[in-house]
């Protein structure tokens, strides 16, 4: 077996890990914001993942889905993630201060960007965290949050209600 | 969503795909008052139950498609969770066996059965009772009806 750290002519390399560890990559915001990453941090993300190994390390990675304070979000995420000798509980601990400080709008923002550079912890603990928040919300918080019509007569509303009146029971109040 | 046909918020589609998904029963029911487009996905819209069934069953420790039966052919009557056939046979019951009083479950049961059923078998969350004819349970939804007899 070769020696690591040789290549098949017998020269010495940086070995792999190293390499992605060291080298980093610009990523681009849809408003124009550039943020350096490291390749390891990078690279729990799918879609960048595919995007490096489709070669496009050597430049800078545009993202034009994504906005500056999205991404500044998901890279600090990306980053503890990528961690040397951060253990699942310092993450799973991170992921929770992370997460907790954000307004639904934010969280929405957030899903989006990790459904579309297919992150998929990150994605379905920001969908469980929208649903922890939303699961004992009025019918108006939902509308009002999701800026949704109802197309409700006040009528119909009322019937709905009242064919099914427990799954009125312990709503939260709308001030929480 | 892509099988109602109607946008059902000007949010991604992926992520109140996947919010919907995860919201309890309760939930979904209040929230089918929101606006006719998220009445007729959550209430009617037939492969929305199914993959919310599929995604509660698959990601939800508690696993949703279990049973609470509380039974007097049980020893000691205690309530016990049958969740397939399996569970039956584990017990040494057949399905006849199985007298159910729904008055002493913890399940929100219709008022008119409160009184004793044959479970003829459950699936998908759905439970079929027998008392001098079939009733098919939702216990999430909170609905029975009353199949029609070969008489009908």
């Amino acid at each position: 077996m070769a020696p690591k750290n040789k290549n098949p002519n017998g020269e010495n390399v940086v070995p792999e890990v190293q390499q992605k560890k060291t080298q980093a990559l610009i990523l681009k915001s849809s408003d124009g914001e550039e943020f350096s990453i490291s390749k390891s941090a990078a690279g729990l993300s799918v879609a960048i993942k595919n995007m490096m190994e489709d070669d496009c390390a050597g430049g800078v990675i545009p993202l034009p889905l994504v906005d500056g304070g999205t991404l500044a979000r998901v890279i600090t995420y990306l980053n503890k993630h990528a961690e040397d000798g951060a253990s699942d509980e310092d993450k799973r601990k991170f992921d929770e201060e992370f997460l907790s400080g954000m307004e639904v709008d934010v969280l929405c923002d957030v899903a989006l960007a990790g459904n579309y550079l297919d992150i998929r912890g990150l994605f379905h603990d920001v969908c469980q965290r929208i649903v922890n928040g939303m699961k004992n919300k009025s019918v108006e918080w939902v509308r009002k949050t999701f800026r949704i019509e109802s197309d409700f007569t006040a009528e119909e509303e009322e019937q709905i209600k009242k064919e099914y009146a427990w799954a009125w029971e312990g709503v939260d109040s709308d001030a929480d | 969503m892509g099988n109602s046909g109607e946008l059902l918020a000007p949010w991604p589609e992926d992520i109140i795909r996947e919010i919907l998904h995860r919201l309890p029963v309760k939930s979904l029911v209040r929230f089918s008052s929101i606006n006719n487009s998220w009445r007729k996905l959550l209430l009617s819209n037939q492969s929305f139950v199914y993959s919310h069934l599929k995604h509660a069953t698959n990601n939800n420790v508690n696993r949703l498609t279990c049973v609470l039966i509380y039974s007097d052919c049980y020893p000691d009557n205690l309530p016990t969770f049958l969740q397939s056939e399996d569970d039956l046979a584990h017990h040494n019951l057949g399905r006849r066996d199985i007298l159910v009083k729904l008055k002493n479950t913890a399940l929100h049961t219709p008022l008119h059965l409160r009184q004793d059923f044959l479970v003829v078998g459950c699936c998908n969350g759905i439970i079929c009772l027998y008392r001098k004819g079939l009733f098919p349970w939702n216990p999430a939804l909170r609905e029975c009806r009353a199949l029609p007899t070969w008489a009908d």
